[in-house]
């Protein structure tokens, strides 16, 4: 198969739901699809204006900031009341993607990469997506991959699950269990720089080892699990 | 009238109209170059050593019948001196002579073997000699079949055209009749027996799988000579008009990236679109070839038109010539007078270059900028006349606040939104920095090659010991090339040893042309296959093969 590119992306958020949490900084990084080396100038990173008024958030559907939030991702109101609005920072968005979609159809479009995102970020991205585009005919996502999404939570547990040593599968202790440095934990780009370091690394192991496991006809002695 | 004289000796009359003109643009005075009606009495012509030498050198892209790998490879070895051989040359590469396989070899390989002294020249008779002498006792010729037939059967000339048609309508009973007679007529003249008259019509009989009609070769010959001559004199006008007709070939794309690497070879580079230049097509500035605006992709001839228009009114507007024009010069007063596709296109394929901006740079606030509604946009031409904007940030910050407030925008929402491109400007979010490998991949798609770089260049070169240059100039000894693949084709081998096994074919470049004899045999092929596809870049180690000029890839890897 053609390898498409990957773009590893996280967004910090003023909460947890991701259906109404307000993202308030984005950031990505762009992965060679056959190489697994980050695209040169391949880094997206801005903060983005959330709204700051409480009152008018909830009046539009979207959860407040919360203050602990804020406190995890080290940022305060009165700077995030200077970043650009969302609307300005998704489109720039699109054009960092799509500069990685070497067809220009969803079907080579870049696969998005992070860190729990099935459950937070992608959803994010389908609001997003929705909101100000773009979308396929039946309203769904159409930035990135149409088929492929990685999340390395899940390709993570699928190598550590029986390994004694990992406490939980958050990405503080992957961090932990990994020896990446936590300086700069939770700052998007931070974020991102690690979920790229930890999918490159799993990719590639996975990659070495699916080339020697013959794998056709793996059902042909008519032995089957289930 | 004066003259112009080459360093061969070829001389040509100067045309004394526009000379410096000329001369600036190609770096040749203005010389007449009808070869036709100049040359074609001048037995001098013929025998220029700079024509013949890049004949020989197999530097043949674009030269007739000659320019295909297949040309390329043997002109290299036939090494034709004069119009008879290249006729032999271009009648012993078609499919026919390469395939007619005697004593283990094409009778190609017969012909350079015999031309080099590598192999005997031996005769059914001596009575052949004269006929075939000028081809190495190879029959390419059904002339040379004809000629045969008279000289050992007493054929005229009504027989020996019947028995050329015999041969190549392969009709068995004609050929029964024909042979019935020749044997009868080699009787009568008595120069061979029997037996060497059955033997010749039998070698007769087999030529028609590969004999060529000489008339055709000669005269394909001599156009090919003529092509070759301009290409060695006029390289720059002969690359630019081949480039211009490209689009009538069938591979356009190919065609085009195949004459500018064939051009780097020769230190002949071709330039992107210039809006200060604005030609429509391929054309020549100061001996360099610049690609027209027309030759992008998306630019058709109406938005040519456009263009032009555009910046005739630009120029106007601002009194001064586009060269002189800075990038908010053409940002606010032409961008907006062309759609975006244009003017996205222009700027991805660095028609705006000389602007000293990166392409990303341009793209990414020309992109702010066509946010702006019609009436902020107007507002900044009307007002940057009398202010100090100097970039595209300062004259946002003049337009954000709203009208009451001396600014260009009508709602405080617009206003903040203003803000926001403001602090984009600032702080973009992602670099603007050209990247090689997007470069070169913009330039292919929008102008269907590769100028500014090659995608290799965005890689750790470090390791390579050559460029595709050296290699084709004829460098030896182990090479170590830091390439972009172009091209990888798989071919199963059908003889020998590996047959049955996969070996692959690469075209390969880097900056200075591109290499498309790469060759990977089983062994190899099977263990860096997963390396070796169009697109990635990897270092190639290798040697140049010993007949051919290929490079054989010993070891590939991953950059």
């Amino acid at each position: 198969m053609t390898p498409r590119d990957f773009i590893v992306f996280d967004f910090e958020t003023g909460s947890k739901n991701p259906h109404k949490a307000q993202p308030t900084q984005l950031a990505a990084v762009a992965i060679h699809g056959r190489k697994l080396t980050p695209q040169p100038g391949g880094f997206f990173n801005s903060e983005i204006r959330p709204i700051i008024d409480d009152e008018k958030a909830i009046e539009m559907g979207l959860d407040p900031l919360e203050e602990e939030a804020l406190q995890i991702t080290r940022k305060n109101r009165d700077e995030l009341a200077k970043a650009p609005q969302l609307k300005q920072v998704w489109q720039k968005f699109v054009d960092f993607v799509n500069k990685y979609n070497f067809k220009k159809t969803q079907w080579f479009a870049p696969i998005p990469v992070g860190y729990n995102i099935i459950n937070y970020d992608m959803i994010i991205i389908q609001r997003l997506c929705k909101e100000f585009g773009p979308t396929d005919k039946t309203g769904n996502q159409a930035l990135f991959n149409k088929i492929h999404k990685v999340d390395v939570l899940d390709l993570a547990y699928g190598w550590l699950e029986s390994n004694p040593n990992v406490k939980s599968m958050s990405m503080d202790s992957m961090r932990d269990f990994l020896s990446l440095e936590t300086d700069n934990a939770h700052d998007a780009l931070q974020d991102v720089k690690d979920t790229a370091n930890i999918f490159i690394r799993f990719w590639k192991h996975q990659r070495r080892i699916g080339s020697k496991t013959k794998f056709e006809k793996a059902f042909a002695d008519g032995t089957v699990y289930v | 009238m004066a003259l112009y004289t080459f360093s061969c000796g070829c001389e040509f009359d100067v045309v004394e109209e526009n000379q410096s003109a000329t001369e600036e643009q190609t770096g040749l005075p203005p010389i007449g170059l009808n070869i036709s009606q100049r040359q074609e009495n001048d037995p001098k012509f013929y025998q220029c050593k700079r024509t013949w030498d890049l004949i020989c050198e197999g530097r043949t892209k674009g030269v007739f019948q000659l320019e295909s790998n297949l040309g390329k490879s043997w002109a290299k070895r036939v090494k034709p001196r004069n119009i008879e051989q290249l006729a032999a040359l271009v009648s012993i590469i078609r499919p026919g002579c390469l395939k007619a396989i005697v004593d283990g070899k094409s009778m190609t390989q017969h012909y350079v073997d015999r031309k080099h002294g590598e192999e005997e020249i031996a005769y059914l008779d001596d009575s052949l000699e004269p006929i075939l002498e000028s081809t190495q006792g190879v029959l390419v010729y059904q002339e040379q079949s004809m000629q045969i037939a008279q000289t050992i059967a007493g054929f005229d000339l009504q027989q020996a055209d019947e028995l050329r048609k015999a041969i190549g309508k392969k009709k068995a009973d004609l050929m029964a009749a024909v042979k019935k007679e020749f044997l009868s007529g080699a009787k009568d003249v008595g120069l061979v027996s029997k037996e060497t008259a059955e033997e010749i019509f039998s070698w007769i009989e087999k030529s028609n799988r590969y004999a060529f009609n000489k008339s055709h070769a000669v005269s394909y010959a001599i156009c090919g000579y003529w092509s070759a001559y301009s290409k060695a004199h006029f390289p720059i006008n002969f690359y630019c008009n081949y480039l211009y007709y490209s689009k009538g070939k069938p591979d356009s794309q190919r065609e085009i990236q195949e004459l500018i690497s064939d051009a780097k070879v020769s230190d002949i580079f071709v330039h992107p679109p210039s809006i200060v230049k604005m030609d429509k097509s391929f054309s020549i500035h100061e001996k360099k070839i610049n690609f027209g605006i027309g030759d992008v992709k998306f630019i058709g001839d109406s938005q040519v038109a456009k263009t032009e228009k555009a910046i005739v009114e630009a120029t106007a507007e601002l009194s001064k010539p586009p060269l002189d024009w800075s990038w908010l010069d053409f940002l606010i007063f032409c961008s907006s007078k062309l759609t975006s596709k244009v003017v996205t296109s222009l700027i991805s394929v660095g028609s705006l270059s000389h602007l000293g901006l990166s392409r990303n740079k341009m793209l990414y606030e020309y992109d702010l900028w066509s946010k702006l509604t019609s009436k902020e946009q107007s507002w900044v031409v009307g007002n940057i006349k009398r202010s100090s904007w100097e970039d595209l940030k300062e004259c946002l910050i003049g337009l954000f606040p709203v009208k009451k407030l001396g600014g260009g925008t009508s709602t405080v929402k617009r206003s903040e939104i203003i803000k926001d491109y403001i602090h984009q400007l600032e702080s973009p979010p992602y670099s603007l920095d050209d990247d090689p490998e997007w470069v070169s991949g913009t330039e292919a798609e929008l102008l269907g090659a590769s100028l500014t770089y090659s995608k290799v260049e965005s890689c750790d070169t470090a390791a390579a010991n050559a460029t595709c240059k050296e290699f084709v100039n004829g460098r030896r000894g182990a090479i170590i090339l830091a390439v972009a693949i172009k091209a990888a084709r798989e071919y199963q081998i059908s003889r020998g040893q590996s047959k049955g096994q996969n070996m692959g074919f690469l075209t390969v470049e880097d900056a200075s042309c591109e290499l498309d004899n790469v060759i990977c045999f089983s062994d190899e092929w099977k263990q860096n296959k997963h390396l070796l596809y169009e697109g990635n870049t990897v270092l190639i180690t290798g040697e140049r093969s010993k007949k051919k000029d290929s490079l054989i890839v010993q070891k590939v890897f991953q950059i």
